[in-house]
């Protein structure tokens, strides 16, 4: 072995030695960074899954007898209840495609009702856009685990939104 | 062969040489466990993030399906009863304002790793029941 292949074994050994250390250093932090974080989008990405369950229920209720109707609210709810919640990369593509269907379909269901009960005076329609609109407000935008129970006034554990 | 068997080696043992070795070997492991150590951070910082998130995602997922089961199941009889009753109106609203996310995912809702106490959200089960009892009032059926 010759001189210069030592050297560079030696300058991979101190390397490595120093990327294992600086590993180890602030592992649970950074567990704990990421936990904050997957809690966070994991609420925001199911609020309007469950809101649109909750809707379905109050349809349902209403017997409307409309074979259509109530056709599109049970490949909605398939749709939902096909969905897992965990965060695996298939799930996640899987999650996105069928979150396009399930729109269109509740959009579909909504023009339905709307139709159905006309006679029934009701305050103004119910649209996609309200209910959309309920669940971004509810989702909202929020930085990190809020420390404090006055929210006007919450501390965050971390300062910056990360991109995952 | 160790560090001090390959210098010996190539520069011989005398002492004087040793030192200027021994300076120049603490010198190299500075320069590059520095620059391992830093690319450690770095590297490990994106892994361990993504490990927490794996593991926090599902509990956040289980908690906004729930409050939005309940949202979606109080703005639904609103709408259809709200303008008659109004107790139903006021617990559509103060459920819109008090389960907003900076709520619910609460430190006092959670231990020190970020799990729920007990499996239980004090705050989604008064939810819960409230809507409950909106739900047989109006005959809604839910699972």
């Amino acid at each position: 072995m010759d001189f210069e292949e030592n050297l560079l074994k030696l300058e991979e050994h101190f390397y490595q030695e120093g990327f294992e250390e600086g590993q180890n250093e602030n592992l649970h932090n950074n567990f704990m960074e990421g936990k904050q974080f997957g809690l966070q989008v994991g609420f925001q990405r199911y609020v309007l899954l469950g809101q649109i369950v909750g809707l379905c229920d109050i349809l349902d209720s209403l017997d409307l007898q409309n074979i259509m109707l109530t056709k599109n609210i049970a490949s909605v709810r398939k749709l939902i209840d096909g969905i897992e919640m965990n965060n695996d990369e298939k799930n996640v593509e899987q999650l996105e495609k069928t979150l396009v269907k399930l729109k269109n379909k509740f959009r579909t269901i909504l023009l339905s009702f709307q139709r159905l009960t006309k006679d029934r005076k009701l305050k103004k329609h119910l649209n996609f856009d309200d209910v959309d609109d309920l669940s971004r407000m509810i989702g909202g935008k929020m930085q990190t685990f809020v420390e404090d129970e006055d929210v006007s006034e919450a501390k965050t554990t971390q300062d910056q939104m990360h991109e995952w | 062969m160790s560090q001090s068997e390959f210098f010996d080696d190539v520069w011989g043992s005398d002492s004087e040489d040793n030192n200027v070795i021994h300076k120049d070997i603490d010198k190299l492991r500075d320069q590059h466990s520095k620059r391992g150590y830093l690319d450690g951070i770095v590297g490990s910082k994106e892994v361990n993030l993504q490990q927490g998130f794996d593991e926090g995602f599902p509990t956040g997922a289980q908690l906004g399906h729930e409050v939005g089961l309940i949202i979606g199941r109080l703005q639904g009889l609103n709408y259809l009863y709200g303008e008659t009753d109004e107790e139903l109106a006021k617990s559509f609203k103060d459920a819109t304002k008090e389960l907003k996310i900076s709520h619910v995912l609460n430190k006092h809702s959670f231990d020190e790793n970020y799990n729920l106490i007990d499996n239980f959200h004090d705050l989604v089960n008064k939810w819960k029941l409230i809507t409950q009892k909106y739900c047989e009032q109006y005959n809604v059926k839910i699972t």
